[in-house]
Order: C-alpha cells, then structure tokens, then sequence
C-alpha cells in the first residue's frame, strides 16, 4: 500500500481529526465532503470538545455584562420565527430631497472587499400578519439614511433607507425599486464598513433576494459581528450563496453613516 | 458518539440542559437568556484561552452564539451533553477564524504537568459528568497521544507548533493527534470506560 495514499477510511478520518484539532483549508474541506459522501460525522469534533471541557474544568470568568447584552440584543433576529415584515413606509422617505451620497464617494469609501463569512438572509418580501411589533416599529427611532443607487441597470430606479440601531446591533434595508434577481443567478449582499475594524475587510450583513416584480422590501441586518462605528453600508450583486471576497464590480446601493445633512424624517 | 445512563441527578441535569437548546430550536427567544446563564462563561472562557486579544474574544463569541442559534436544531441530547456540543461549535469558530487570521495566539506558559488532566470536585463531576468521562478518556490514552492532545486541544497549538516545543517529530505530532482523538472518541463512546492510566 502506498503510504502516501491511505485507504478512504483512514484518510477520513484523518480529516475529521485535522478538522477537530486544526481546521481544514478548502482543500482538504473538499476532500472530506466527497469521502462522506453526504453524511455529517461530527464525533471527533465532539471528542475534542469534550477533552476541551475536561481539562479546562469550571469556567473561571462569566460572559463578561456588555457582551451578553449585545447578544441578547442580536438573538431576537436569529432565534425563533422571522421578523414580521410589513410593506415599507413609504411617505416616511417619499418627497425628501436628499443629497446624493456620488459614486465617486461611495467608491472611495467601498474599500477593499476581502473577505467576510456569508450570513444567507431569508427574503423577505411581502406584507404579513404583525400580532407583535415588527423589526420597523421596534426601530422606529433608530438612526437611518438614505439609499443612494448606483448607475449599474438593476439599481437605476432603486432607493430606500437603512436603519440602524447601534446599542441593539439591529437593522433594516427599506428597498425600492432594486431590480429583481433569479436566486439561481445570484444574489444581494449588504456589506457594512466599520471604522473601528481594518477598512478592507467590511463586515458581512448578510444575503438575500428579490423577486422579479417586487418593488419593496423590508431586509434585515445580519451583521456577522459586532458593528461599531459604521462608516458605509453598501448592497451588491453577487453570485448565489454570495461571496468572502467581492470583486466589486456590482455595486448597487450606498449610503454614507451617519448620512450627511442629517437623518430622513 | 454513545452515551452512558449516568445516575438520577446526573439525568435531571441533562434534562434541563438539554431542554435550552431544544427551546432555542423551537423558537423560544426566552431560552436565549437561559442558555447565557449556563454557557456564557463556558464559550467566553474558550474564546479567551484560544484568542488573547479581547476585542477579537468579544467578536468571536458574538460569532459563536449566532452559530449556535444556527445550529441548536441540530443538537441530539443522545450523541452528547448540551455542554460538550457549545464547545464543539465555539471550538469550531475560534479554530476557524485563527486559520483565516493566519495568526496565532501567545501562548502562556505550559502547566508542569500537562498528562493530567485537573481535578475537579465532587460536586462540578456531578455537573459535567461528560467532562469527567473525558477526563478518564484522556487518561487512558498513552502519554505521547495525550500530550499532543492537550497542547492542541487546550493550548491551541498547531502540529508543527507542538513539534518544536516537545522535539518530536511533526509526522508524529500528527500521528499521535489522530489516533490519540480517535482513541479517545472510541473510549468515550465505550459503556464503561476503564480507568485512567497512572504515570
């Protein structure tokens, strides 16, 4: 037998081990996926794990007070049923004249896009039912500017909001007019730019779609990590499943944070 | 991974343990505060071992619990104690995100005795009896298997890192990391796993 070429079963699991106790690069992840074939075999990760609490013993240090409130703030966006959606004010921002945040700027702000996990967002297109308060009426007084589109076709007629609320690290895309995309053919994804992280790597605010003929939408912010100081949020196309690294070429809204000239009210 | 009927306290705790990651499952936002009484500290402790900087400990423990919202549905009560599958997931981030860092944390010094595992008392046993079975696990693994395993799994310290630091080769770094964890898996998952080995 070749040494450097072990029985499938052996190299699994010498995969799922490396995966346990180092990671994997794409690579290796690959090859793991095609020798389980479909299946999840997460038992060596859970040895580890388990080794993990046993010589760690007792967690010395509690979750430290602002950190569990930021989480807890987060989790109602992640935990549970979907935030009810309702169609989006329009009056709110209708016959506003607001400055235009120019590409120019916009580009000069789209620092470099370099990676960033993919948080998929459910769209979220219609009216529904609100028995409880929606994700707008929960912000109603947060921050929020305005949408700026881009010149790229599908953002021509597009406009809207975001919202922001920074102490709850929750917020909403107020969509209109963005072109509808097949998910087959790709996908939005909001990026944020925080000041208080290195500029090329902007945080991920998660995916998502719109169906064609869909004139507005209310998207939620799903902000992979903590935002601080954002500077720039900014929707692009990408492919489905969206990407760690854009390439930038498809950018379809900005809007400056806070917005110059004051909040849309 | 099987598990063992542990005594009737040992099964109320599982219970309720069990009970937060099935209500966050089910949608209850109220589980959300039930599941940081219990797990905070334990993920805010792995990040902190595993990613020294604290404002990156922070992110990553925000990114830790989103996976877990993520993954609660997911959890089977009879592979593993809710416990041990939050560490699996915070272990999984952290591990994920010191790869695409392509840094490493400092390392504080190495305890004197790194074959044994530390004691706990009676009382945090009966809590954890998943960790006190690892514990014997660990045990029970041959001493170059269980110093690797405790230099990666407990410092963070990659194949070749281990290598310099106790002079073995890396092909046997790595040879006594897999075999060791795949020893380990199978004595966790025997009935009644034999006692710890003694130095």
């Amino acid at each position: 037998m070749n040494p450097n070429h072990p029985p499938p079963d052996e190299r699994r699991d010498e995969l799922l081990a490396d995966r346990a106790l180092q990671g994997l690069d794409p690579r290796e992840a690959a090859e793991l996926r095609r020798l389980l074939d479909g299946l999840v075999d997460e038992s060596l990760d859970l040895a580890a794990a388990a080794a993990d609490l046993a010589l760690a013993g007792e967690p010395s240090e509690p979750l430290p007070e602002a950190l569990r409130r930021a989480i807890e703030a987060d989790a109602p966006g992640r935990v549970g049923p979907p935030p009810e959606i309702t169609p989006h004010p329009r009056s709110r921002i209708a016959g506003r004249t607001l400055p235009w945040l120019g590409w120019a700027a916009a580009a000069a702000l789209a620092f470099a896009f370099l990676r960033g996990g993919t948080t998929p967002i459910a769209p979220e297109p219609g009216p529904r039912p609100a028995p409880q308060p929606t994700l707008q009426e929960r912000l109603a007084d947060a921050a929020r500017a305005r949408l700026a589109p881009s010149d790229h076709p599908l953002a021509r007629e597009a406009g809207g909001e975001v919202v922001w609320d920074a102490a709850r690290q929750q917020g909403y895309l107020a969509l209109e007019g963005l072109a509808g995309v097949d998910p087959r053919q790709g996908a939005y994804q909001l990026w944020i730019f925080d000041a208080s992280r290195d500029p090329r790597y902007p945080v991920d605010g998660g995916l998502f779609t719109l169906s064609e003929g869909q004139t507005s939408a209310v998207v939620p912010i799903r902000a992979a990590v903590p935002v601080r100081e954002p500077t720039l949020f900014a929707v692009t196309l990408e492919p489905p499943g969206g990407v760690v690294v854009s390439d930038r070429k498809r950018i379809m809204l900005t809007a400056a944070w806070p917005e110059t000239g004051g909040t849309i009210r | 991974m099987s598990r063992v009927a542990g005594d009737p306290a040992e099964e109320a705790t599982r219970t309720v343990s069990e009970s937060i990651l099935v209500r966050i499952a089910r949608g209850d936002r109220a589980a959300v505060r039930d599941c940081l009484d219990r797990h905070g500290g334990l993920v805010w402790s792995i990040a902190r071992r595993l990613c020294p900087d604290p404002a990156d400990a922070e992110d990553a423990v925000q990114e830790v619990f989103i996976d877990l919202w993520s993954a609660a549905p997911r959890y089977d009560p009879d592979v593993a104690a809710e416990s041990t599958f939050v560490a699996m997931i915070a272990r999984r981030r952290l591990i994920d995100r010191r790869r695409r860092a392509s840094r490493r944390p400092d390392h504080s010094p190495l305890p004197e005795t790194l074959a044994a595992p530390p004691h706990e008392g009676p009382d945090a046993v009966e809590r954890r009896d998943e960790a006190d079975r690892a514990a014997r696990a660990l045990g029970g693994l041959d001493e170059g298997q269980r110093l690797v395993l405790t230099l990666s799994i407990y410092h963070g310290l990659t194949y070749d890192e281990i290598a310099r630091r106790t002079g073995l080769p890396p092909g046997t770094v790595k040879t006594h990391a897999r075999r060791g964890l795949i020893r380990l898996r199978s004595r966790l998952a025997a009935p009644h796993p034999e006692p710890p080995e003694r130095a």
